[in-house]
């Protein structure tokens, strides 16, 4: 008989450095001075995450810079109401996320017809990002192919979840940030994420199990 | 133990993150090691979890920061606004002037009051007006409006007249302050022949009780301006003909009619011969 498999440590850890609250702290509170040059290290710092989170909410790399650096400038506007005690990274991410919810709702409110590109597969929605919006950092040799089409397979399939189920798995399972600090983004109690959390997984390999057969 | 899959497939998720109490954590560890299915499907839990945190991170452009900066410091709408305005001063500033100016006399000359038709026409005659049908409080109006501009002075007293009169249909008494009765008395036949009152009676020298339709009695009123100073009133109590005779006239001119009690007093004592 097989071992039986091993659950998971409690908490999954991003593979990712997390960048320090206490450090963030330091380089607000001079920011909130003018220290330019603070604000820039704060850019630094989150500018990836910011972008990575912009993109998975719009699905389109181009809206998500633009996002970003418009969130950036709320930020750099918004510091002297931010309270330095709380987390910079959970505020940014709200502001993110907010400008997202306001630029779908746009988007939603000025929808024209609807277009089918012969290119995307059949049941594709309207809004799935296509293809080639992310520039490959790796274009690896032909035995990455079948790796890649998986990726697109997972990136396609969390564009599909609703908005809900596609911020908490954006924010845990892809960029790795523990239960708290999530439930601060999202205004929402922990057990509201936990539970859609297990949701959009029961979806996303319901939908990764029907394409991949 | 748990016997059922469903339930169990149910549960993968919280016990990958170590949610479950420990009795259903153990239950769930002895499933996945019995069933094959199951623990197939956790394996591919695992596996999608792991794709999600190997997806590639979009890229961040190279001047990202740059472009906040830029964004930053470029001028706010306070700032475009005066430059929008303002600059060049001494291309903007004369050419915004002369647009206000034009602007101002635009709103002034659409909003401007309208001159009184005697103004524009000033050459309408009462004669004229009494040829256009109307209600006889329009004409009444129309009648003063129409008197030539000559007679400003008389238009003004008509319209005071108008407004004094009781409404068409009630007799009315007229009293004419007079200097010299003889006089006013020969200029009340002159107007009364020429209006041709339907009936007229003539009780005494200075006493005329009149039947006359009720476009000719402002005309009659502009005979009597010109005679002497009027007091207009109710008639308080109806002569006995009165009733007939305006059924007779309304017939006639199939318009509201008049009884006018006219009397003519003398500021001095001549009597009339």
């Amino acid at each position: 008989m097989d071992a039986p498999p091993e659950a998971f440590p409690a908490t999954l850890e991003s593979s990712r450095p997390e960048a320090s609250d206490v450090a963030d702290q330091e380089l607000v509170h001079r920011a909130k001075q003018g220290d330019r040059g603070a604000f820039d290290q704060l850019m630094l710092r989150h500018q990836q995450g910011i972008i990575s989170l912009a993109y998975r909410m719009l699905g389109n790399y181009d809206e998500a810079v633009e996002l970003a650096q418009e969130a950036f400038f709320r930020m750099w506007r918004g510091l002297p109401c931010f309270r330095e005690e709380a987390a910079f990274r959970t505020w940014a991410y709200q502001i993110t996320l907010n400008l997202a919810r306001h630029r779908r709702r746009w988007h939603a409110r000025h929808r024209t017809a609807r277009t089918v590109s012969l290119d995307a597969p059949a049941g594709a929605e309207e809004d799935d990002p296509p293809a080639s919006s992310v520039p490959d950092p790796a274009p690896g040799p032909r035995e990455e192919a079948g790796r890649s089409e998986i990726q697109e397979a997972v990136r396609r399939a969390v564009a599909q979840l609703p908005v809900p189920l596609r911020t908490v798995t954006v924010l845990r399972d892809i960029q790795g940030l523990p239960y708290e600090q999530i439930a601060e983004i999202s205004e929402e109690r922990i057990g509201t994420i936990k539970s859609r959390l297990h949701r959009a997984r029961a979806i996303l390999k319901t939908r990764l199990a029907q394409v991949t057969r | 133990m748990i016997q059922d899959c469903r339930a169990c497939r149910h549960q993968l998720s919280p016990y990958l993150e170590g949610e479950l109490p420990p009795f259903e954590k153990q239950a769930m560890y002895a499933h996945l090691a019995a069933c094959s299915s199951c623990s197939a499907e956790f394996s591919a839990l695992k596996g999608m979890l792991v794709g999600l945190k190997e997806l590639p991170e979009p890229p961040v452009p190279a001047d990202f920061r740059q472009a906040v900066w830029r964004k930053i410091d470029a001028p706010g709408w306070p700032e475009r606004l005066k430059g929008w305005l303002l600059e060049p001063w001494y291309v903007k500033i004369p050419a915004e002037a002369l647009a206000v100016t034009a602007v101002a006399f635009l709103v002034i000359y659409v909003f401007r009051p309208e001159a009184p038709p005697l103004m524009e026409t000033g050459q309408a005659t009462f004669d004229a007006f009494m040829a256009v049908p109307a209600a006889p409080s329009e004409r009444k109006q129309a009648s003063l409006k129409q008197i030539p501009i000559s007679s400003m002075l008389a238009y003004e007293k008509i319209m005071a007249v108008a407004e004094a009169s009781p409404p068409a249909g009630v007799p009315v008494h007229i009293r004419v302050q007079v200097e010299n009765l003889a006089l006013a008395a020969q200029k009340v036949a002159a107007a009364l022949q020429e209006l041709q009152p339907s009936e007229t009676e003539h009780p005494s020298p200075a006493r005329y009780h009149l039947v006359l339709p009720e476009e000719q009695y402002l005309r009659l009123m502009e005979a009597l301006l010109e005679i002497g100073s009027l007091e207009i009133s109710a008639l308080e109590t109806t002569l006995p003909d009165f009733p007939r005779l305006l059924r007779q006239e309304r017939k006639r001119s199939r318009g509201p009619a008049r009884l006018v009690v006219l009397e003519l007093k003398s500021a001095s004592t001549s009597p009339i011969p």
